[in-house]
């Protein structure tokens, strides 16, 4: 069984694209659409990773990440944060800077290059 | 009965519906789109097919306010352009996802605006989502029946969903994007091929039987990867459009004629089916113009069009969707990752 990774993104074509790609390249992976979903989901089974999106109803990507990173159980899970791209988008209320002030173990802005996601979460599950 | 269980399920209300068909053969969506485009308008959703089998093209398109339509409407009411306009002005969208491209989902929510005498006024697909369209007046009681019939892991009931997302819409609208790229960015394209093209014309109370057609394709394992209808505000009509395996022609036929005997109904094959994925597609105005421009600047014709969610799925004939992509990649890029 491959790495388990778990996607937190609001927009369910972007998990659709992005879980197809991870399971092509032999990731077992978990869905949730929203942070409070995420947070659940991590409760239920410790992922290897997560791939967490920003911008999301009910708890935002950096709330999440702050509690995970907080909470001594979920600590050491590596969270690639998904960041708006700041030179294409002009006005966010969230943005790329905001992402690397995060202690995520990366961050990438979107929309996300398959490749260097891929790159990242082998990375950061070896 | 059990229910269905599904990821999730996401609302935009209070928006209006355009509605028009032309004859055969006039660029009507160039049209709509390049209208929306110059007026930096962002499109929820948009539905098109070229020929309905009953020589007619049929568009229809969502915004935020019935005025975001209306250069379109006086371009076209009284210039013969188009046979239909018709707008209704307060709607509310309704994906669920992911339907996994199975059938028996998009099944269920049919049955379900059936069973409650709710019409719908178009479906348009995404790679993970199913959306309807139906009067804000009918949501209420649309969700009620959603809940009843799907399980979604955030919410239980249509009211513990009230208590949350509802309240999430003053913090979501303050998180707004503009994009200005000179090429758009995307994740990139997917393809399916070796398909069929369907178009099922049928009164409003046939919905049922056509969502019983619906589950019993699922029971035979097709995989529904598009699916759009549209039906004006003011008829009892509605025409499904949908893409099923073109090597399973026959038996998708047999189906057809036993839940929906004597129906108008019309197949072409082969079709492809590209799909543009995301992101952010209703924040971004002018990508379904840059789409379809490309594609007709490429001669290659679009036969229906399906655009929600963050994705754009169209459906090209043939089995090489190649020079397609190759047209596409003139107006759209997928990240390289420098700007890292």
């Amino acid at each position: 069984m491959g790495k388990y990774v778990l996607i937190v993104d609001d927009d369910p074509d972007m998990v659709e694209t992005v879980g197809m790609m991870l399971e092509s390249k032999g990731y077992e992976v978990g869905k949730a659409y929203d942070g409070v979903e995420g947070e659940t989901s991590i409760r239920n089974r410790r992922p290897d990773l997560v791939v967490l999106d920003v911008m999301m109803p009910r708890k935002n990507g950096y709330v999440l990440c702050a509690e995970l990173k907080k909470n001594a159980k979920t600590k050491d899970i590596p969270i690639i944060l998904l960041t708006a791209v700041g030179e294409a988008v002009r006005t966010t209320t969230y943005s790329h800077a905001d992402g690397k002030a995060m202690e995520a173990e990366d961050y990438i802005p979107k929309p996300v290059d398959p490749q260097v996601l891929i790159e990242s979460i082998e990375r950061l599950v070896a | 009965m059990s229910k269905i269980r599904l990821g999730g399920i996401k609302v935009v209300e209070k928006r209006a519906y355009l509605y028009s068909s032309c004859q055969r053969g006039t660029d009507h969506l160039g049209n709509i789109c390049s209208i929306l485009a110059a007026g930096r308008i962002n499109m929820g959703l948009l539905t098109h097919v070229a020929d309905n089998g009953l020589g007619e093209s049929i568009t229809a398109a969502s915004a935020l306010d019935a005025l975001r339509f209306s250069g379109y409407i006086a371009e076209v009411v009284g210039s013969g352009k188009c046979k239909t306009a018709e707008i209704e002005r307060d709607i509310s969208r309704i994906s669920i996802f992911p339907h996994a491209q199975r059938p028996e989902i998009t099944a269920s929510v049919i049955t379900i605006l059936g069973a409650s005498a709710i019409k719908p006024y178009g479906f348009a697909s995404s790679p993970s989502a199913v959306t309807v369209i139906i009067s804000s007046l009918d949501f209420g009681i649309a969700m009620e029946r959603f809940f009843d019939s799907f399980a979604f892991p955030a919410c239980g009931s249509y009211s513990e969903w009230q208590a949350v997302y509802r309240m999430d819409e003053q913090q979501l609208s303050e998180v707004k994007c503009s994009y200005s790229e000179q090429i758009i960015t995307i994740y990139g394209f997917t393809r399916q091929t070796g398909l069929d093209l369907w178009n099922v014309s049928l009164p409003i109370e046939y919905m049922r039987d056509f969502g019983a057609f619906l589950s019993e394709l699922g029971e035979l394992g097709f995989k529904l990867p598009f699916l759009i209808s549209s039906s004006a505000p003011g008829a009892k009509g509605i025409q499904f459009s949908f893409a099923l395996r073109e090597d399973r022609r026959e038996r998708a036929g047999q189906a057809l004629d036993k839940h929906l005997p004597g129906r108008d109904s019309f197949c072409r094959g082969p079709v492809s089916v590209l799909f543009l994925h995301g992101p952010h597609f209703g924040d971004r105005y002018g990508i379904t113009h840059a789409f379809v421009t490309a594609l007709r600047n490429g001669g290659i014709p679009i036969l229906a069009l399906s655009c929600a969610v963050s994705s754009i799925s169209a459906v090209i004939a043939g089995n090489d969707p190649d020079k397609a992509i190759e047209v596409l990649n003139t107006r759209f890029q997928t990240p390289d990752g420098t700007r890292r």
